[in-house]
């Protein structure tokens, strides 16, 4: 036999709770006269409401489980201030977001501001202000300033074609993670990681009389030195300094590789394909057209 | 939605916590404020408690085969004890390190979506793109200097201002109208959402754009832990030494 119980929304005046009201049927038999309540529909709720509350006493006054009801006295009185957002900083549980975890403190991004600021120094003069340059200033690592570089470069173009820039969401944001203006505030980080795959540790004895440098050291763990892998970082950067891609709707336009005409021989054209031809070694590329001219791309 | 069904997600009883804004969630968050003592359980007992609470906050959508194929045994080593820098935390506070770099991860730590559920049912509705192309799989691993865009209009926390409304449908009724001229929509916030609200260290989101890259793999860092996690890196490492001998 199955007994369903007619409840109001118990308790909590904010009502968060949200009790499913469910009709009640007389456990003996379910006559069409006694369905009153469907017959009764357009009868007002309180004659209905007094009539059963009359006739079902005990599930009103049964109670939650202990544990729903600690939720809601929790939820009226320590847990009230995180019902509605504070706008003037973070919000977090305790010191910290994770009670348990204390070690996970988070830091509040870079403000919009600052980003705007450092994309537009980046295209004022791109050899004076170079990722490195810009992470130097601002305390961030260059792969951060290169993020902050290439999502402003296609903020400017997605709101260039049309996209509507979702400033409420980024002012709602900083004003919600506690985003101050102020760089000290803000993440700080060292400029790159170079981290080495640490091993087990390896004993060499030396003779006491001689010195024994960073470079010796690498030597023995047969490694490079780190001396040398900064600065390899510094002479990748000035061969290939950092530049900003246009992209069509966020697809990055791939640019045209800069070919120079060997020779021609309509012999060797060929009507179906185009082949290019990699020296791995040399580290050159040579195109056949289809009509026959060989191309050796000079820069790609 | 991949998870252990069995259990309810967020329930009181259990008390497990989850990736997500739900206020049960919080609370159950602010009761488990202390590590429970295990010290007189029996080792395999210990781990399989770690491993039950932080994979029912790390990947609970993920199934366990999934996430054995995922784990890495060789976590990244650094120089922990040099003189003079603030000593780092157990470097198996970097156990869950590979999850972190799926796309419907790196939606919800980017706050784009209300739980990680909710990121999942976002990217597999194809409302996610990287690097420009639409990429409609939640376990897409994601490199180094991705550009993740998420669809403003499925963000949950904006809504259309009746304005904006207003504005797109003169701008579409008339002849060769300017688009551009709509207003941004509306931030509503999630209640009980803000303790919950936090950029980690490896992403770096743009608000306007709802665009995220991926800067890097979590690292060990000196006095604070990366990978936002309830636990503390004394259960990954437990949770991690029971996966690392665990591998069929």
């Amino acid at each position: 036999m199955s007994s369903q119980l007619l409840t109001r929304a118990l308790g909590s005046a904010k009502a968060t709770l949200r009790a499913p009201l469910i009709t009640s049927i007389p456990t003996s038999q379910r006559l069409f006269h006694s369905t009153r309540f469907s017959l009764n529909e357009d009868k007002p709720e309180g004659e209905e409401g007094a009539a059963s509350e009359e006739s079902e006493e005990t599930p009103v006054n049964k109670k939650l489980p202990f544990r729903r009801r600690n939720f809601h006295k929790w939820l009226q009185g320590e847990g009230s201030r995180f019902a509605t957002p504070s706008f003037s900083g973070p919000n977090y549980i305790g010191e910290s977001p994770f009670p348990m975890n204390p070690l996970f403190k988070p830091t509040p991004p870079m403000s919009n501001h600052a980003k705007e600021e450092i994309y537009r120094l980046h295209r004022s003069d791109t050899t004076k202000w170079t990722p490195r340059q810009l992470g130097t200033k601002y305390n961030i690592s260059i792969k951060r300033v290169e993020a902050i570089l290439r999502l402003k470069h296609l903020e400017k173009e997605m709101v260039a074609s049309g996209f509507v820039a979702q400033e409420n969401f980024t002012r709602g944001m900083e004003q919600l993670m506690g985003v101050k203006n102020e760089r000290s505030a803000a993440i700080v980080e060292p400029l790159t990681d170079i981290l080495p795959q640490v091993g087990s540790p390896k004993f060499e004895a030396v003779n006491e009389d001689k010195t024994f440098t960073a470079e010796d050291a690498a030597n023995v763990l047969k490694r490079r030195p780190l001396a040398e892998i900064k600065a390899n970082l510094l002479e990748q950067e000035r061969k290939n300094p950092f530049k900003l891609v246009d992209s069509v709707k966020g697809v990055a336009v791939k640019e045209e590789s800069v070919t120079k005409p060997v020779s021609k021989n309509s012999a060797e054209g060929n009507a179906r394909f185009k082949f290019s031809f990699v020296d791995t070694s040399k580290k050159t590329t040579l195109i056949r057209e289809k009509d026959g001219t060989l191309l050796q791309v000079q820069q790609s | 939605m991949v998870r252990n069904a069995t259990i309810p997600a967020f329930s009181l009883r259990r008390q497990m916590l989850r990736m997500s804004w739900n206020k049960y969630n919080l609370y159950n968050m602010t009761q488990r404020s202390r590590v429970v003592n295990n010290s007189n359980k029996t080792l395999y007992q210990q781990k399989w408690a770690s491993k039950k609470d932080t994979r029912a906050y790390h990947g609970d959508q993920i199934t366990e085969r999934q996430w054995q194929s995922m784990f890495k045994t060789r976590l990244p080593t650094a120089n922990t004890k040099v003189g003079g820098v603030e000593p780092h935390p157990p470097v198996f506070a970097l156990t869950y390190a590979e999850m972190e770099r799926r796309l419907d991860f790196i939606v919800f730590r980017s706050n784009f979506a209300p739980s990680i559920y909710a990121a999942r049912q976002l990217v597999g509705h194809g409302k996610v793109t990287v690097n420009g192309k639409p990429m409609p799989f939640p376990s897409h691993r994601v490199t180094d200097g991705d550009i993740v865009t998420v669809e403003p209009t499925s963000i949950l926390t904006l809504k259309k201002t009746s304005k904006s409304a207003e504005e797109s449908a003169e701008a579409s009724s008339e002849e060769g109208a300017t688009s551009g001229h709509a207003a941004p929509m509306e931030f509503v916030p999630q209640p009980f959402s803000q303790p919950f609200l936090f950029v980690p260290d490896y992403l770096e989101v743009n608000y306007n754009t709802c665009s995220t890259v991926f800067l890097r793999s979590p690292i060990s860092r000196p006095g604070k832990t990366e990978i936002p996690s309830p636990f503390p890196p004394q259960m990954h490492a437990l949770a991690y030494e029971f996966y690392a001998r665990n591998r069929k």
